[in-house]
């Protein structure tokens, strides 16, 4: 088991008081809280620093926790043999093998203690929650992602165990980006008879190279030609369901927006979400001689001003 | 998705909010379930993503119902905008 740094992480020293503890906790948790912080990492953060103020706020925990002794963070250790004998409410010292600091204090007090979860009392399972990024095509057609998590148990005894699960997700089709997908009765065993836990997959879209997603609707930038902005055309645009003709009108404008009605996300309870093609007229980088001529000759026949609006 | 209900004793589970706690953020307008009585009350599948949230912030900040309430409006709020700014930064061509 590899030794964590609590006060480090709150950013206190060793004698804080109680009430110091809890400020630093109130002001870290605002700064990375998952829900509401924007900064990087800030859920991996988040946890350590409420696994921190899970065993600082409490007294008997903090004890146990000093009692560890002074040791560097990260080094791998095991508690004084005599540890578990000075805090009552420790887990078993005697088989540490894979678990991890926090989870000896989170079994802190459940055996035995008022806080046991052993008799016949049914417990819910554990929620699962992770992340799944999914591709356009993924998204809009469904598919099968195979998730490998690392899960807590607790037994009856109050011991928490880690093991690895693999699990076998169902993603239907028609999902957004930032939606929360619940998959009820997949996550951990319930204890004594108490329902399953449920399994929530936090749905991101990897970024597509020519597709920008705005929740069900698409856009695709569609450049076009100088003249074909000014004449219309007839062109064939790219979808996710293959290509699709695109009619352009004639005096389109560059940034106009042309919706190909119910071509985005499909929606299996309603509407499915548009495609907008976004109109940028283009430039050849450079003109040929005859190009370049022609250019000349229709500005000197037009009489059209981009800039009239503007006050002389 | 929100084309399933859940009632109300399943949705007291998942969230991992209090009777009491529901009741007074529906008092608040957070939830809109529909049904009469409190066993009736069905929520749809998004108000459960919203009382999952609400029941991490009463538990890492100590916040009671009417402040949940209110951060949970402006968390509302936030994200309406963000996904209007998503919108506005797609309409651009890049």
């Amino acid at each position: 088991m590899k030794y964590k740094d609590y006060y480090g992480t709150l950013g206190v020293a060793k004698r804080a008081s109680d009430e110091d503890i809890k400020k630093a906790y109130r002001k870290l948790a605002r700064k990375y809280h998952p829900d509401v912080s924007k900064e990087p990492n800030a859920k991996e953060r988040f946890q350590e620093v409420a696994e921190a103020y899970e065993t600082l706020k409490d007294k008997e925990k903090r004890a146990a926790y000093d009692g560890l002794g002074n040791i560097d963070p990260g080094q791998e250790f095991r508690p004084p043999p005599d540890w578990q004998e000075r805090y009552s409410g420790a887990g078993g010292a005697e088989d540490l093998g894979g678990i991890d600091l926090s989870d000896l204090f989170a079994s802190f007090g459940r055996r035995g203690g008022p806080g046991s979860r052993g008799g016949d009392m049914p417990f819910p399972g554990e929620d699962y929650e992770v992340a799944v990024q999914l591709g356009l095509d993924e998204a809009m057609r469904g598919t099968e992602v195979a998730l490998d998590l690392t899960v807590r148990n607790i037994g009856k005894d109050g011991r928490i165990e880690r093991s690895p699960i693999n699990i076998k997700a169902r993603i239907p089709p028609g999902v957004t980006d930032g939606q929360k997908l619940r998959l009820r009765g997949k996550g951990g065993a319930g204890i004594n008879g108490g329902r399953a836990g449920d399994l929530y997959l936090n749905i991101a879209f990897r970024p597509h190279p020519l597709f920008r997603v705005s929740g069900r609707d698409f856009y695709l930038d569609v450049p076009v030609a100088p003249w074909e902005a000014a004449l219309g055309a007839e062109i064939e645009i790219p979808t996710l369901g293959g290509r699709v003709a695109l009619k352009i009108p004639a005096g389109s404008k560059g940034g106009q927006r042309l919706r190909l009605t119910g071509k985005g996300m499909p929606n299996p309870q309603g509407t499915a979400g548009d495609l907008y093609a976004v109109l940028g007229v283009a430039m050849p980088t450079s003109l040929s001689e005859q190009e370049r001529k022609l250019f000349e000759d229709l500005r000197t026949a037009s009489s059209f001003n981009p800039r009239s609006h503007f006050p002389n | 998705m929100d084309y399933e209900l859940i009632v109300f004793a399943e949705f007291e589970s998942a969230s991992g909010l209090t009777r009491a706690e529901i009741v007074e953020l529906v008092e608040h307008g957070v939830f809109a379930p529909a049904g009469r009585a409190v066993e009736e009350w069905t929520f749809p599948e998004s108000a459960l993503a919203v009382a999952r949230v609400a029941a991490r912030l009463r538990t890492d900040f100590e916040l009671p119902p009417a402040s949940l309430a209110l951060l949970l409006a402006y968390r509302e709020r936030m994200l309406e905008l963000e996904q209007r700014l998503r919108e506005l930064e797609c309409r651009l061509p890049r």
